[in-house]
């Protein structure tokens, strides 16, 4: 039995849609990525399996039961993290996890504390002394404390830092070890591939592909900048020109299975490069005279410009997170990436965003 | 319950403030009898009054506790107690949408209705609690201020359930606000400008006899202070008319919050 079913849900607000005939199934066991940019339609479609809003059209079920006929025993098996958490903030971490869990009957007291542990997080203090991070904590614990057959979290990780984010991804793994469904939302491709089996990516609205992350992460691309040594470049040359030794690298790469796009600047060029092919081609630069290499994980503007082209990649770019490392950025990760690249100030990506050589 | 129980203890504060406000007021009402009440200047211009302002006031004599006390503070009873249960019950629900507290809440097995119901019960008991505080002061302060003259304990009580059911009409009212109207701040200025609309249309129909059907349409209308301070009995047409209006907005309040998207 699969555990979320989505048939044609279609929601308009008034003129305007939200999402339309939105189909997906989600099997039993699966940690199942959400994927899209904001104003998508990812919360819209969460917010109608949990019944919080009613689609205009188009019919779900969870774990086998209606979710308008059956919405009581559909969320007393569901926990769910919101996109927008909200708190009572008068009430302390514990006070407010135990009076959620007395909505339902009571939960586990030592779940609680054993997630708090893993969280790294002070439950006796009052929620409003908290920081964004720490109240997502809090949210998180909110929707696994309850031990529920399914979790639906949207976008699960804004505002923890890098550590607490690891140590979020690995609740989500012992869940599926339990044999737990998690259905996660995200706008982070680098989030979704880490613990997701399945992805499906919303784009205006409507699905747009339903894929095994293995699948996903054959097809993407990364992005490579490399920088060669130029000394005595032709005088005579018209300024912005290849250098030699760059028109040497262009053909060496030109030459290599899966480098596309590829321009020419100066002493830099810049191309795609399949992540199947990146040995190939790190091999091929190490015989040139690199001074220096990004490589660039994909953002979602660049999945979606594999997939859809550059006009979707340009609404996700319009939609203001289409990259991993902005998001990052913004959460104080410090990732670097495409926003900086945008202003023109440019940031070598370092760690896991990325990799770099001198 | 657990909903129900958590909201009226959040809601401790705000209740004790209040009941100290009306007790401050019945206070200052019945110490101030002696020096106005029985001035005699007050007393010639009441009658002096036009009949349709003394009808305002509800015709009671004023050099007694009872007349007195009527005009200066059962007369007011409801409107001021209606602030409460009108900003309470508007901020109720559209505080939980607002601040997205809601969509956690009703992410939880638990029926909309029922906490529809349990933000009305602490309107119900808030509301309760304050007449209460109200009653359990002025009737026992009366004789210890004005000497020689007590408040009929039997016409007071009714006065104050006729004042108890009025401001739960207005709450459950701003209940309905609150279930239609997600933006707490909006929900809270809908409500105050509707229950000062309520009162100032009532006083035009007690004014005017061509605007009278206004006051029977509004629960304002339906509360006659001094005509049970007089006849000692309550009015049941107004009383049913009063459970009626409560019964209608609490079951359109659950009607709409049952089918609103939360977002």
């Amino acid at each position: 039995m699969p555990a979320i079913v989505a048939e044609n849900l279609t929601k308009f607000y008034g003129r305007t849609r939200g999402i339309e005939n939105v189909n997906l199934e989600v099997r039993e066991g699966e940690v199942f990525g959400f994927l899209g940019p904001n104003g998508a339609g990812k919360t819209t479609t969460i917010r109608i399996l949990l019944d919080l809003i009613r689609p205009t059209r188009g019919r779900a079920a969870i774990l086998g039961l209606d979710t308008r006929q059956d919405s009581i025993a559909v969320r007393r098996r569901v926990g769910y993290l919101p996109g927008e958490p909200g708190f009572y903030d008068h009430l302390t971490g514990e006070e407010y996890l135990g009076y959620m869990a007395g909505l339902r009957g009571g939960a586990d007291p030592s779940r609680r504390k054993d997630l708090a542990q893993r969280l790294d997080i002070d439950l006796g203090r009052r929620i409003k002394a908290l920081s964004h991070g720490m109240k997502q904590k809090v949210a998180i614990i909110q929707a696994f404390m309850h031990d529920a057959d399914l979790l639906i979290l949207d976008e699960p990780t804004s505002g923890l830092d890098p550590l607490m984010q690891h140590a979020f991804y690995e609740l989500v793994r012992v869940e599926r070890a339990r044999g737990r469904t998690v259905f996660m939302s995200s706008h982070v491709l680098s989030e979704v591939e880490k613990v997701c089996d399945r992805v499906a990516i919303i784009r205006g609205g409507t699905i747009a592909v339903v894929e095994d992350v293995e699948t996903l992460t054959r097809k993407r691309v990364k992005k490579v900048q490399v920088t060669f040594a130029a000394p005595g470049a032709p005088s005579d040359a018209a300024p912005g020109a290849p250098s030699p030794a760059a028109s040497e690298a262009l053909t060496a790469a030109l030459t290599l299975p899966g480098v596309r796009d590829l321009s020419l600047k100066g002493d830099t060029a810049v191309f795609r490069v399949e992540t199947t092919a990146l040995g190939g081609v790190v091999k091929a630069l190490a015989a040139l005279p690199v001074t220096d290499l990004t490589i660039e994980n994909p953002s979602l503007e660049d999945i979606f410009f594999e997939y859809f082209g550059p006009e979707a990649a340009a609404e996700v770019a319009r939609a203001g997170d289409g990259d991993e490392s902005a998001e990052m950025g913004s959460r104080g990760a410090g990732r670097g990436g495409r926003r900086a690249s945008r202003t023109g100030a440019r940031r070598p990506t370092t760690g896991r965003g990325g990799r770099r050589a001198r | 319950m657990r909903i129900f129980r958590r909201c009226l203890w959040d809601e401790r504060m705000t209740l004790l403030s209040w009941a100290g406000i009306l007790i401050a007021f019945a206070l200052f009402a019945v110490s101030t009898y002696e020096q106005l009440g029985q001035s005699p200047g007050l007393s010639t211009l009441m009658e002096n009054l036009p009949p349709y302002m003394q009808a305002l006031f509800g015709g009671l004599d004023w050099s007694t506790a009872q007349g007195y006390l009527n005009t200066e503070l059962f007369s007011w009873l409801p409107l001021l107690i209606a602030f409460y249960t009108g900003l309470y019950g508007a901020s109720a629900l559209s505080r939980e949408v607002d601040s997205h507290t809601a969509e956690t809440l009703l992410a939880q097995p638990i029926r909309r209705w029922s906490v529809v119901l349990a933000k009305f019960g602490v309107i119900v008991t808030g509301t309760f609690l304050l007449h209460l505080a109200l009653y359990a002061t002025v009737v026992p302060l009366v004789p210890v201020f004005i000497k020689g003259q007590s408040l009929a304990a039997g016409p007071t009580l009714l006065v104050t359930v006729s004042s108890f059911l009025t401001s739960l009409a207005v709450g459950s009212l701003a209940l309905l606000i609150s279930a239609m109207v997600n933006d707490q701040r909006k929900a809270t200025v809908y409500a105050s400008g509707t229950i000062m609309l309520l009162f100032f249309v009532n006083v035009i129909g007690q004014i005017s006899s061509k605007a009278k059907f206004l006051t029977r349409i509004n629960p304002f209308g339906r509360y006659h202070s001094a005509d049970i301070l007089k006849t000692g009995g309550i009015a049941w047409g107004d009383a049913l008319f009063l459970i009626g209006f409560i019964a209608l907005f609490l079951a359109a309040s659950v009607w709409w919050f049952e089918r609103k998207d939360i977002a």
